[in-house]
């Protein structure tokens, strides 16, 4: 068990270091600032899309309200700096309690109702978010908030993208780090006993309250850093931005590259930000496009990528093992 | 005021209700909450555009818009829906597999309409006479027009429930699809048939939407909450419950619009919907649809 163990977390070592170099690579070979900001958006999305993997990926709760969420961070984190002048660090820390608080209060309809159920009291949590941000004069209702500082730490600014690329993928990796090690920890497991039948996890034992309000608060804790970060970064946000047309995306994101999967929460966040961004001229014709691709996704590849590769890798290992004078195979494959 | 607010407040809820009845008819008969319904709107509203745009007259245009709706929609339910609800497997999440369907086919249709037919808000230009005159006020002849409407069709939904086989049928495969086939009724033939009517219904909604707010592609982005919050007050799989939760959500927001200021009522509605759906999912009319649920 503990070579076992110790195998999957070294693949996993494996690919946030290969994540981590491509990342330090990429601003070094292209000095063009678009692909940096591409760059820096399939970060910040690949946190989107982690929140989203944590609660709806592991713990089985239909959460379309991330939108909701991202806002909340971004206008947290913008009023703190405009109004109080604090640093990053002490505003990412206000945001992130923000975040968790409105993660409990999203997660209590969770408790009493689950599927399309919950779909519907998370979109409609998220409308209002963005309804009353859209009519509030704290938050300067349409026009949004201006000129946010942008991002910096201890007071080490960052002057141009590329800086702020390494800085957003720095925060990107700690997160990917944590997600892991907690999908290998006991809650990881008691995520996915949730989403397999809550009723019987609650019969052995499990706190189902306690661990759906903690598969919430991940959710809404990833999509306010999110939202922190990308208002530094851009430096402006209005209401505008946080449409429930983004809700899809991240949703094509998480299945895309396979539910229960946080590397295929990554792989999602990665090719669907990069498409999104490439066809911003052809708006219409990309979202046509990513309609028919939830829609085939539906039909033909429920699984995802990730989790596609991944089946196919265990079928052929169960195979080996039933041919005669086969070796048992050594390591498991994760669903 | 109070008195001109209510009606207001009861046509635009006669519109929330007959998409909410429609929604509550897909989750009758095929279980699942249709989040591209609100497209089913909007179409309507546009066909009905078209026709009415090439000066036929406007009861006639409504009659075909919904049934070139009602015709697409059910194409729609054969060829994509089937399929997906016959299929064995799925997500590994309950409940997601027509979350992931709708929405896609949601965008899908809402960018098909905006190539189509731009991002100008269209207008039927309708004229439908003077002013009504109430007393101390005077209100657009639409708003009643719309109230009649809705009267008029639930009368026919309530006939076609209680006295066809086919409202029969529907019932029945509501209440257990096995079962139902088992005592010979056709249940593709009778989900397509709730289909298409769910889908004529939302035609009506959006053309009578139309005259008041523009045709847009996305002119059903909040129309389509509200009518999910009027049906989850009904109990969803209820029609009648649907109707009655779409007067009380269109009467409660603009009382409340007015009180704590119009850019909050489509809040307040939202904020009606999570709290029924914590403190009482099955709706004001507990009715069998705690099987559902």
């Amino acid at each position: 068990m503990k070579i076992k163990n110790f195998i999957s977390g070294n693949k996993d070592t494996i690919l946030i270091l290969l994540f981590a170099i491509i990342v330090g690579v990429l601003p070094l070979i292209t000095q063009n600032d678009y692909y940096i900001h591409i760059g820096c958006m399939i970060g910040i999305n690949i946190l989107l899309a982690l929140g989203m993997h944590a609660v709806t990926g592991l713990a089985g709760q239909i959460n379309m309200g991330q939108y909701g969420f991202y806002a909340i961070g971004a206008y947290t984190c913008a009023l703190i700096s405009t109004k109080l002048g604090l640093g990053f660090a002490p505003t990412l820390l206000v945001t992130i309690v923000v975040s968790a608080f409105f993660g409990i209060i999203v997660g209590i309809p969770s408790l009493r109702i689950e599927g399309p159920y919950l779909a519907l009291c998370t979109i409609g949590f998220a409308e209002s978010v963005r309804l009353i941000l859209n009519s509030a004069d704290w938050a300067g209702k349409a026009n949004g908030i201006m000129r946010i500082p942008s991002l910096e730490i201890f007071g080490l600014e960052m002057q141009n993208k590329a800086q702020s690329f390494y800085f957003i993928m720095a925060i990107v990796v700690i997160c990917i780090i944590i997600i892991n090690n907690l999908m290998r920890s006991n809650y990881g497991n008691r995520f996915k006993a949730i989403k397999d039948d809550s009723l019987a996890a609650s019969v052995i034992g499990i706190n189902v309250t306690k661990v759906k309000l903690l598969a919430f608060i991940i959710s809404s804790i990833y999509g306010g850093v999110a939202g922190a970060l990308y208002a530094r970064y851009a430096g402006y946000i209005n209401p505008l931005i946080f449409i429930q047309a983004l809700q899809t995306n991240f949703m094509l994101m998480v299945v895309l590259g396979g539910l229960g999967s946080s590397w295929g929460a990554v792989l999602g966040a990665v090719l669907v930000t990069v498409v999104y961004e490439y066809t911003r001229a052809y708006v219409q014709y990309q979202k046509i496009a990513f309609g028919i691709l939830m829609i085939l996704i539906v039909l033909f590849l429920q699984r995802g990528i990730i989790g596609t590769v991944a089946y196919h890798k265990q079928q052929k290992s169960i195979a080996d093992q039933h041919k005669p004078g086969g070796k048992n195979p050594t390591t498991e494959v994760e669903s | 005021m109070i008195f001109d607010l209510i009606i207001i407040g009861l046509s635009v809820g006669a519109l929330y209700g007959l998409l909410a009845l429609s929604v509550s008819l897909i989750y009758a008969s095929l279980d699942i909450i249709h989040f591209a319904q609100g497209e089913i709107f909007t179409m309507g509203a546009f066909f009905g555009w078209i026709f009415y745009s090439h000066n036929i007259p406007f009861i006639p245009s409504l009659l075909l818009a919904v049934i070139c709706t009602s015709i697409i929609a059910v194409i729609i339910q054969r060829v994509i829906y089937k399929p997906i609800l016959k299929m064995s497997s799925g997500f590994s999440v309950r409940g997601l597999t027509f979350i992931v369907a709708g929405f896609g086919m949601s965008i899908i249709l809402q960018n098909v309409f905006w190539l189509l037919f731009g991002a100008v808000s269209k207008n039927y230009g309708a004229d439908f006479g003077e002013m009504i005159d109430l007393g101390n006020m005077s209100m657009q002849p639409i708003y009643l027009i719309v109230l009649v409407v809705a009267t008029f069709l639930m009368l026919l939904i309530h006939l076609l429930l209680k006295k066809t086989k086919i409202g029969l049928s529907m019932k029945a495969i509501s209440y257990n699809k096995q079962i139902s086939s088992l005592m010979g009724i056709d249940v593709d033939q009778v989900t397509s048939f709730s289909f298409g009517l769910a889908a004529a219904m939302s035609a009506v909604s959006g053309i009578l939407s139309a005259q008041i707010i523009f045709v847009r592609f996305n002119m059903a982005s909040v129309m389509l909450l509200k009518a999910f919050s009027a049906a989850v007050i009904g109990g969803l799989g209820n029609v009648y419950g649907s109707m009655v939760g779409g007067l009380l959500i269109g009467v409660i927001e603009t009382v409340g619009g007015s009180v704590l200021g119009t850019e909050y009522k489509d809040v307040i509605s939202f904020a009606i919907m999570i709290l029924f759906l914590l403190f009482k999912p099955s709706g004001l009319f507990a009715f069998r649809t705690k099987q559902k649920a």
